[in-house]
């Protein structure tokens, strides 16, 4: 059922409340409803993008430029998967090395996962040499609320309070009690058995640091939230020409045909010959844009044969001209974190999200290694001939494109000192309270977050299963 | 008898150059076919630094 206040809904005995109705908490309260399981999604927005609400979720950031909190996520159903990219992904074994968390813990959900994200389970990876893999990205065209919606109308296990904005948690004796929620005006202490944070890589810090400031006894105070935080540095690297048919040759039967972008990603041994951290790039090869046109300008001034014999394919559809656009791993830094504004607060007067972020020196570093050797490999193989941007070449800085992956604040780990959460989400020292969604990451790999969201969600689901029924 | 000699004797030694051909072929190292080891030319321009070969 959906339900536009909390006013109407029967609060009084449901075993789970989720905070958030993004892709984690949908995923959950889906897998909850198969096991006949009753839970209540609390939503702060409404049905649809309301400017009043949004901007709620507006913060400071200190530091470097990273792309406006107010307008980056989604205060509505369905979360930021109402205007994500739909670029999904699993993460690779490797990323998985800092984690309490293995890949074979997760790719047991794969299958579902493909389901709910509509996408097939097909993610292949084909290798071009030692240093670099052609890998293949689904697209979901999912947005949760829209594609949720009738089934949650419907359903008499899922209660979706729309409308509702949970402030902080109530408990004692390491025991969550209450989600206090205000909705209509109106304050609620809602109970339950369970309770999920899930509304998102900034808000799930924040409601805990809020949690903890009214109430520094229930929550541990050592426990880092809002530490580590990251996202995926994304930014223009370069660019050149390659030949599409010199990658099919290499590849043979394993190379990745279709029309999207020919997507590269790092390999782990070149993370362990380079001490780098890995990333993921693609190229923008439109043909006949103006860009395509400025490249093999430059290369008939540089190197006027070869640019020649470029310049004659120009129409040749095997040609690729480019900017080259990285992706990349970002390290995660005690210091980058999310806190509570000592002075600006939001319609609850609660302060809002004070974000300090300083862009890595090693992300540069590391996107100069990455060109470097991809240049290297396409010169050798005669693939292509790559260009490095001089600012990325000289390791003077990288302009952000934008930071829309928000990850880290409530870190999975075994110990309270460096980490938040345990490794079945559950925060340390706490008997129930769970958190879900991107801000669990230990590390945060190349691919897009929100496939490994939904499998930490139905992962999520099992665990709360197995302690209800 | 004299001729047949010949004719024999050059067949046997057209063998052995296709046999060494294809031998050599073979072991030839896999790794290095298609590479070249053209001499790096790094060129900037246009705030890009170009990945060039030598012979560019």
């Amino acid at each position: 059922m959906i339900f536009n206040s909390l006013e109407q809904v029967n609060i009084s005995n449901i075993p789970v409340v989720i905070v958030g109705s993004g892709p984690a908490a949908i995923t959950i309260a889906l897998e909850l409803e198969k096991n006949n399981i009753d839970s209540l999604i609390v939503e702060a927005g409404e049905e649809k993008y309301n400017y009043d609400s949004q901007q709620n979720y507006r913060g400071e950031i200190v530091g470097d430029t990273i792309s406006d909190l107010t307008h980056n996520r989604l205060r509505q159903f369905g979360g930021t998967s109402g205007h994500w990219g739909g670029w999904s992904r699993p993460l690779e074994d490797y990323h998985f090395e800092k984690w309490d968390i293995k890949k074979e813990d997760l790719d047991k959900y794969s299958d579902n996962t493909c389901n709910i994200l509509g996408i097939k389970n097909k993610f292949d990876k084909a290798n071009l040499n030692d240093y670099f893999d052609q890998i293949k990205f689904q697209y979901s065209k999912v947005r949760f609320g829209k594609k949720y919606k009738s089934h949650i109308f419907k359903s008499d296990k899922i209660n979706l309070a729309l409308k509702t904005q949970v402030s902080h948690f109530e408990g004692n004796n390491n025991t969550t009690q209450f989600a206090v929620c205000y909705s209509n005006g109106k304050k609620y202490m809602v109970p339950s058995k369970i309770f999920i944070l899930a509304c998102g890589g900034i808000e799930n810090s924040r409601i805990l640091l809020w949690t903890r400031e009214k109430n520094s006894q229930f929550i541990d105070p050592k426990l880092p939230i809002g530490k580590y935080w990251m996202c995926h540095p994304w930014m223009l690297g370069g660019n050149g020409v390659i030949k599409k048919s010199k990658f099919k040759n290499i590849l043979k039967d394993k190379f990745i045909d279709s029309n999207k972008p020919i997507h590269i990603a790092t390999t782990k041994k070149l993370r362990t010959a380079q001490n780098i951290l890995g990333g993921t790039f693609y190229m923008n090869a439109i043909e006949d844009t103006k860009i395509h046109k400025e490249i093999i300008k430059d290369l008939l001034c540089i190197a006027p044969e070869l640019g020649k014999k470029v310049a004659r394919k120009v129409f040749n559809k095997d040609l690729k001209c480019g900017n080259i656009f990285l992706q990349l791993e970002e390290e995660p830094r005690i210091d980058n974190q999310i806190t509570l504004h000592s002075k600006l607060k939001d319609n609850l007067n609660i302060p809002i999200t004070k974000l300090f972020y300083k862009q890595s020196t090693s992300t540069v570093r590391n996107a100069k290694k990455i060109l470097e050797e991809f240049a290297n490999f396409c010169r050798e193989t005669g693939s292509g001939r790559i260009a490095i941007l001089d600012e990325v070449y000289q390791l003077k800085s990288y302009d952000s494109l934008g930071v829309n992956h928000h990850m880290g604040g409530t870190r999975i780990g075994s110990s309270p000192k460096t980490s938040v959460v345990d490794k079945n989400l559950k925060i340390h020292n706490n008997k129930n309270l769970y958190v879900a969604g991107s801000s669990n990451f230990t590390s945060g790999g190349f691919a897009n977050p929100t496939y490994t969201i939904v499998q930490l969600s139905l992962r999520l689901s099992a665990e709360i299963t197995n302690k209800l029924v | 008898m004299k001729k047949n000699k010949n004719i024999i004797n050059f067949s046997r030694r057209r063998f052995n150059i296709y046999f060494l051909f294809s031998v050599s072929f073979f072991l030839f190292p896999k790794k290095s076919v298609g590479l070249k080891n053209d001499p790096i030319k790094k060129i900037k321009y246009n705030n890009f630094v170009w990945y060039l070969n030598e012979k560019d």
